[in-house]
């Protein structure tokens, strides 16, 4: 590469390159009309000089440097998109909550946000048997209980004076909203059947806990049916304290009190666990 | 508070001229001959020691680039020399073992070794060329100073990246191909934007950034130029270098 002088001065001088490029330079005695083969380029790219960064990272300079602007903006764009459609199935496949659905058979359905089921479990003997050749996966919440109420009659599980037991965690509002849902929905789908259908208590594996009692079918007057209405009152020490202030309330009641508010469901801890779990990991990458 | 305000009434005037900022550099000549110092521990000698020269540069540079919310000037100026200097023995290091072709011999009656080695080419025609090509160049100037160009203006907007070089020499090749371009160029004094747009498939953010370069080199391709182009077609597709 030869450089033609094109101008000096005192502290510089200005060279045109053969490959046409203009560079201001420091000027070493040089003389206007001068050709010369080396010159002082104080602004080459590192990678001219091997005492800078390494290789690897001029590659990398060079080739972030071959994209032209308007192929930037649209990579950007669509690393952006590509961000966006990351989160999907963060919302699509996180675990939102889990309804436990207790007849004599106990199963556990795990929804995500929109009610769709992720996971389907049966927790005892019967409830294993309940949810063999039983394919849910992407259903809605409703339409499972239901297939699984009916399974259950179908297989004798379920039978008149049965009783079914619904109980859901995971987010307060949605726990109350989804319990109330699903036993209104049984309530209409098994009408003319003397079934109770019955919202359970949070995060305890026995369906048979001191529920409020919402009697399906119609009777003189309502009353409390369930028989462990009596341990509330008995106060059973293997209860938490706080049972005993229990009190069977009326229907309108929608029965939970702030104790609830208390206590962390178990499955939103183990959500949080993960969360960290995942800043841990991050941060180790790094 | 006068004198800052007289320094900075100096370094305006200085990024403005171009002799403005030569007379600048000279007033300062003994803060950069001691910041020199400083680094190469010892007396710098004007013409001998290129490290001067590297530090007269970086004083220059930090001129032009001066704005005052970076801090006082002087305190720039010494932390530019100083990182100029360090470019500048890193990239000796490396070429170290070179002999320089403009150091003097030990006998002051011979040539300087560049001039003493053979280059291939006819030497002596090469001295009187200079003169020549001065000649050009100083034209060269003078057409761009009637474009409201400085040699200067066109060096800062060289394109760095060999992206927009490549641009500017389709630029070039287009030009060369629609003479019509240079006609247009020199009548109205200006580019003829869209077209060059588009015969050249760039954008008009390149046109503007590199405006002045490109007229330089348009200009350098119309007449009267010859040995300039004879620079530039050092490396011609023809004798199977790089595009110009």
């Amino acid at each position: 590469m030869t450089y033609l002088v094109m101008e000096c001065h005192d502290s510089h001088a200005v060279v045109l390159s053969e490959d046409g490029r203009f560079l201001t330079v420091p000027n070493l005695n040089y003389e206007q009309g001068q050709v010369l083969t080396r010159i002082i380029d104080l602004n080459e790219p590192r990678s001219i000089r091997t005492g800078g960064k390494g290789r690897w990272h001029q590659r990398w300079a060079q080739f972030k440097e071959s994209f032209s602007y308007p192929a930037k903006k649209t990579l950007g764009l669509a690393a952006a998109l590509l961000l966006v459609v990351g989160l999907v199935p963060l919302l699509v496949l996180s675990p939102y909550g889990t309804v436990q659905l207790a007849i004599n058979p106990e199963v556990e359905i795990t929804v995500n946000r929109f009610n769709q089921v992720l996971d389907l479990e049966g927790l005892n003997e019967e409830g294993k048997r309940l949810v063999s050749e039983v394919n849910v996966l992407g259903k809605g919440l409703k339409q499972t209980v239901t297939l699984l109420s009916e399974r259950a009659a179908e297989l004798g599980f379920l039978q008149e004076q049965g009783r079914i037991t619904i109980t859901a965690d995971g987010s307060q509002s949605w726990r109350q909203k989804t319990e109330q849902a699903l036993q209104s929905e049984l309530q209409t789908h098994f009408e003319g059947w003397s079934i109770e259908i019955v919202i359970g208590e949070e995060s305890t594996p026995e369906p048979q806990s001191t529920p409020i009692v919402i009697p399906v079918v119609p009777q003189p007057t309502p009353t409390p049916v369930f028989p462990s209405s009596e341990p509330v009152e008995n106060a059973d020490s293997s209860y938490d304290d706080r049972e005993e202030e229990r009190i069977p309330l009326p229907e309108q009641d929608s029965g939970y009190d702030e104790s609830d508010d208390d206590q962390d469901s178990g499955y939103d801890e183990g959500n949080d666990d993960h969360e960290d779990d995942d800043e841990e990991t991050e941060s180790e990458e790094d | 508070m006068d004198k800052t305000q007289d320094l900075m009434h100096q370094i305006e005037k200085a990024r403005r001229s171009e002799e403005a900022a030569d007379q600048f550099v000279a007033a300062y000549m003994p803060f950069i001959k001691a910041e020199t110092a400083k680094f190469i521990h010892r007396s710098p000698q004007p013409g001998n020691d290129d490290e001067l020269s590297v530090a007269m540069f970086a004083f220059y540079e930090t001129l032009k680039r001066y704005d005052a919310s970076k801090g006082a000037f002087f305190v720039l100026a010494s932390r530019n020399i100083r990182n100029r200097l360090i470019d500048y023995a890193r990239a000796e290091k490396r070429h170290k073992g070179m002999v320089s072709l403009d150091a003097q011999e030990e006998n002051e009656d011979d040539l300087p070794l560049k001039d003493r080695l053979s280059d291939g080419k006819d030497e002596i025609r090469n001295r009187l060329d200079r003169g020549a090509v001065r000649q050009e160049i100083l034209h060269f100037r003078e057409v761009l100073r009637s474009f409201g160009l400085s040699l200067q203006d066109v060096a800062d907007h060289c394109p760095r990246q060999k992206r927009t070089l490549s641009a500017c020499h389709r630029i070039l090749a287009f030009a060369r191909q629609t003479p019509d371009i240079f006609r247009q160029l020199q009548e109205t004094g200006k580019l003829p934007a869209a077209r060059i747009m588009e015969g050249a498939a760039v954008d008009r953010k390149l046109l503007e950034r590199h405006r002045s370069y490109i007229i330089a080199m348009l200009l350098a391709y119309t007449n009267g130029f010859d040995m300039i182009r004879d620079h530039l077609r050092q490396t011609d597709p023809a004798k199977g270098g790089a595009s110009l």
